[in-house]
């Protein structure tokens, strides 16, 4: 991993409270930093509550910092004076069960709104259009489908494909294998590795997953009750079982497992992520 | 596309068993699901419940107040705006008299431990605490039987967990349980598994037994449990591991059980 | 959906938040109150005497002070209204002249006539509105969703009889109201999701039709999630064996206790003493003793 000097995206001292002045007030951000570099994939975790999804929505300058700063390419958002909608193009953020915001006729359209919003010839909305379908692996001849007859995992890949007609730098997602059947969350998790591996892209995917965060970041921030608890190589900071499970969290199955041995004394190493290396270790275990 | 979203399903789930039925998205889980307390009549065929046919309008009833079901959606399973009284909701509908109503309540909220929350405005509920008010909406008609459609889906780990805890508690004290689901953690708990594919039964039998036949899984394009893999890969390094474990305790005692038969045959 | 939804829209809404205090006017039954909300709109309608109207606002004033809600709340709601009331008011003073009755001419200019009884008709239009809004404001903070679903349902139980679905009449507001909050969440997703693609929302575009093609990305989402909405609710129902109002029995039963029958009768007597003032033509009285001392 090669990290550039400047990040990406900075989150600065970010902090957010909800419905501020009112019997209603809370508090879901506080003191958040947070940085993004080119060509990596960072990890964000939490138990339901804890503001991932405010976090998530700071990113693309949809909230404006309250108190603290975030910065994009070193550029304040606080102090953006230009379209703001051109931050929205650099970073494309994929919400929870995107299928929910499509709204056009037909599929091909709907993956055309984001590149018609940026006022592109329609040549060039064509050309987007075709290689956001292809990324996300549905057929070109699916744009005359119905968007209504489309199946839960072909909205979701149409929702993540409309995001990315507009070509981001960075991809923001927030739960983005909920609901989906074994093959879908393979299907999708095959198409954001596809989608980093070209060119200096970054993506940032929030996940009750942990199978999910260990396969595809090498950067992980744990976020509780509005606060990074915990931050650091993704290897690290699955090493914390026992701070995880106090907090709502867990590690992946395989881990796990090796967890309970290493607590029952038995001599396995706990730097386990996944079915390989846990399996490696118990196996380690009958050579003694 | 099949023409029908299910074909000659043959199927009996018997008194106090714990049935996982798990396929892919479009198998036809759900339309199976909807059949068993009537929302859904068959094309061809028909279901039994107890001894009541769900065709017969008559029994509609005695038939959805037998069999309850709990849907996926945290919010659109819940009619009420206090907690106490979406539980009241199914048994009024009964006629259940009112000086009983309030017993079923404060029974139905101890076994999903929401009965501190009983005047609590029901949307300001967790997401976890809806789909436990929804169970204990559904006890308070005294089911004889529990349908959970892909209930825990919208939940986070921690909330799923104590879902899936307070409906083993169900099960064991008596209550038929048959759940959708395509999380394979979730369905190996259950003492049978059926496994749907286009709208057809592939294959069933006991989680061990199912889970054994990974090819045909892997062809269904269905994943096994994480504890199931780990085991098929220490067996690749250890030929006789056991595979049957299916939950993280159960694969670390047999580790350890293992471990002490291995350094047992050493000495 | 996300679990928290942000109800960043909804703290405009001033009117219908209900603020649990546990006072006096909290604790009426529901059905007084609505009776007398009815009474209230009905007497605001019918008072033409500024006297009257200004008994009715203190009433109003007096029942917001007993709530222990904070007064500034109330006229929260009235202050969003504050333009559109101006504008009505305005319409009234200057297009509707009132010309009967000797009606003095104050000020013409062609078309435009004000005299003194359109003055008086723009002052009666925005304290009727306010009178309405105030009261609103008071029932919506004294009385929760569920009471008022009790409420609705037990006035109209003894039609049930005639086969009107009182029940299904008050489920319907029920769940109605119960929803708006997730509505708007789910509105207020929906316009951050179409955002973050570049989506406006017609920002002072000119063009009528292009503007609501603008909120077409909005719009039609949230429909089909309402239509889900609904599939889901009624699959839950009838799982519950729900079959309509008749047969069902009862949690909740309300009674009447000696404080209901107090404010109620005490309520009765106040919009009584209004609409007598407005009907014996008691500003008119006033005026000329005021103009008499002069």
């Amino acid at each position: 991993m090669i990290l550039s000097e400047m990040p990406v995206i900075e989150v600065k001292n970010l902090s957010h409270t909800y419905l501020p002045g009112t019997p209603l007030e809370v508090v879901s951000l506080k003191n958040v930093n947070l940085q993004l570099f080119k060509n990596e994939t960072v990890g964000i975790i939490g138990p339901a509550g804890s503001g991932k999804s405010t976090l998530l929505h700071h990113l693309n300058g949809l909230l404006r910092p309250m108190h603290g700063d975030v910065q994009i390419k070193g550029i304040s958002v606080s102090g953006w004076s230009g379209d703001i909608r051109v931050m929205r193009q650099k970073i494309g953020l994929v919400f929870q069960n995107p299928e929910n915001q499509l709204f056009k006729q037909y599929a091909g359209d709907d993956v055309a709104f984001g590149p018609r919003n940026m006022n592109l010839s329609q040549k060039e909305v064509r050309k987007r259009v075709r290689n956001a379908m292809k990324m996300v692996g549905l057929p070109f001849s699916y744009k005359d489908r119905l968007t209504a007859g489309l199946s839960l995992g072909e909205k979701r890949r149409l929702a993540l494909a409309g995001v990315l007609a507009m070509e981001p730098q960075v991809l923001v997602l927030d739960e983005p294998t909920a609901s989906l059947d074994p093959e879908g969350r393979r299907e999708l998790l095959g198409i954001l590795s596809g989608w980093r591996s070209e060119g200096e892209k970054a993506i940032v995917i929030a996940s009750h997953n942990m199978e999910d965060i260990v396969d595809l970041s090498s950067r992980v921030y744990v976020l509780v009750s509005g606060k990074i608890l915990l931050h650091g190589a993704t290897r690290e900071v699955f090493s914390h079982y026992d701070l995880l499970v106090q907090n709502s969290l867990s590690v992946p199955a395989a881990a796990e497992v090796v967890f309970k041995l290493a607590r029952r004394g038995y001599s396995v190493s706990t730097d386990v992520l996944n079915i390989e290396e846990a399996a490696r270790e118990i196996k380690g275990l009958f050579h003694a | 596309m099949p023409a029908y979203a299910l074909q000659g399903i043959d199927l009996v789930i018997n008194k106090g068993e714990y049935v996982a039925v798990v396929g892919a998205n479009g198998s036809g889980k759900t339309t199976l699901l909807r059949h068993l307390n009537a929302l859904l009549i068959p094309t061809m065929g028909d279901v039994l419940i107890s001894e009541w046919n769900t065709r017969d309008s008559l029994h509609i009833r005695d038939i959805r107040s037998t069999v309850g079901m709990v849907f996926q959606a945290p919010d659109t399973q819940i009619i009420a705006t206090v907690v106490e009284e979406d539980v009241a909701f199914g048994p009024e509908n009964l006629g259940v008299p009112e000086n009983e109503l309030q017993d079923r309540i404060d029974w139905a909220l101890e076994a999903v431990g929401l009965e501190d929350l009983r005047k609590r405005p029901s949307n300001l509920l967790s997401a976890g605490q809806k789909q436990l008010l929804a169970i204990a909406s559904t006890l308070s008609m005294k089911p004889r039987c529990l349908v959970l459609d892909e209930a825990t889906s919208m939940l986070d780990p921690a909330s799923r967990l104590r879902f899936i805890n307070i409906v083993g508690r169900l099960h064991q004290q008596g209550i038929t349980i048959v759940t959708a689901t395509h999380n394979m953690d979730e369905a190996a708990i259950a003492q049978r598994i059926i496994v749907l594919s286009e709208g057809r039964i592939s294959t069933q039998g006991g989680a061990s037994a199912v889970f054994a036949q990974d090819k045909l899984l892997k062809d269904l394009k269905l994943d096994l449990p994480s504890t199931v893999m780990l085991a098929n890969k220490i067996r690749k390094y250890l030929n006789d591991f056991p595979c049957d474990a299916l939950t993280v305790p159960e694969l670390v005692n047999t580790v350890v059980l293992y471990l002490g038969q291995k350094r047992g045959s050493i000495k | 959906m996300p679990e928290k939804s942000e109800f960043e829209l909804f703290v405009k809404l001033s009117i219908g938040q209900y603020m649990p205090t546990g006072s006096v006017i909290h604790r009426l039954d529901p059905r007084v109150k609505l009776l007398l909300g009815i009474l209230l709109i009905g007497a605001c309608i019918s008072s033409s005497s500024l006297i009257a109207l200004m008994v009715l606002f203190l009433a109003v004033i007096l029942g917001l002070l007993l709530t222990r809600v904070r007064l500034r709340l109330a006229f929260t709601a009235l202050r969003h209204m504050i333009i559109f009331l101006l504008v009505l008011a305005l319409i009234q003073v200057f297009a509707v002249p009132q010309l009967r009755e000797g009606a003095v001419v104050i000020w013409h200019r062609s078309i435009f006539k004000v005299t003194d009884r359109s003055i008086i008709s723009g002052i009666l239009l925005v304290l009727r509105f306010a009178v309405i809004v105030l009261g609103l404001s008071l029932f919506s903070f004294s009385t929760s969703t569920t009471e008022l679903m009790h409420g609705i349902e037990h006035l109209l139980r003894p039609f049930q009889k005639i086969r009107f679905p009182a029940h299904e009449l008050a489920l319907t507001v029920n769940i109605s109201i119960r929803f708006l909050p997730i509505l708007i969440g789910e509105a207020e997703w929906l316009m951050k999701a179409q955002a973050s693609r570049g989506a406006d929302f017609g920002r002072g575009k000119r063009n009528f039709i292009r503007r609501i093609r603008k909120t077409l990305p909005l719009f039609v989402p949230l429909f089909i999630i309402s239509l889900k909405h609904a599939q889901n609710l009624i699959e839950a129902m009838e799982s519950r064996c729900y079959m309509g109002g008749e047969g069902r029995t009862h949690l909740i039963r309300l009674h009447a206790e000696l404080r209901d029958y107090f404010a109620f009768f005490l309520s009765i007597a106040v919009v009584s003493a209004a609409l007598f003032l407005s009907f014996a033509h008691i500003d008119k009285a006033v005026w000329r003793w005021i103009s008499a001392q002069f």
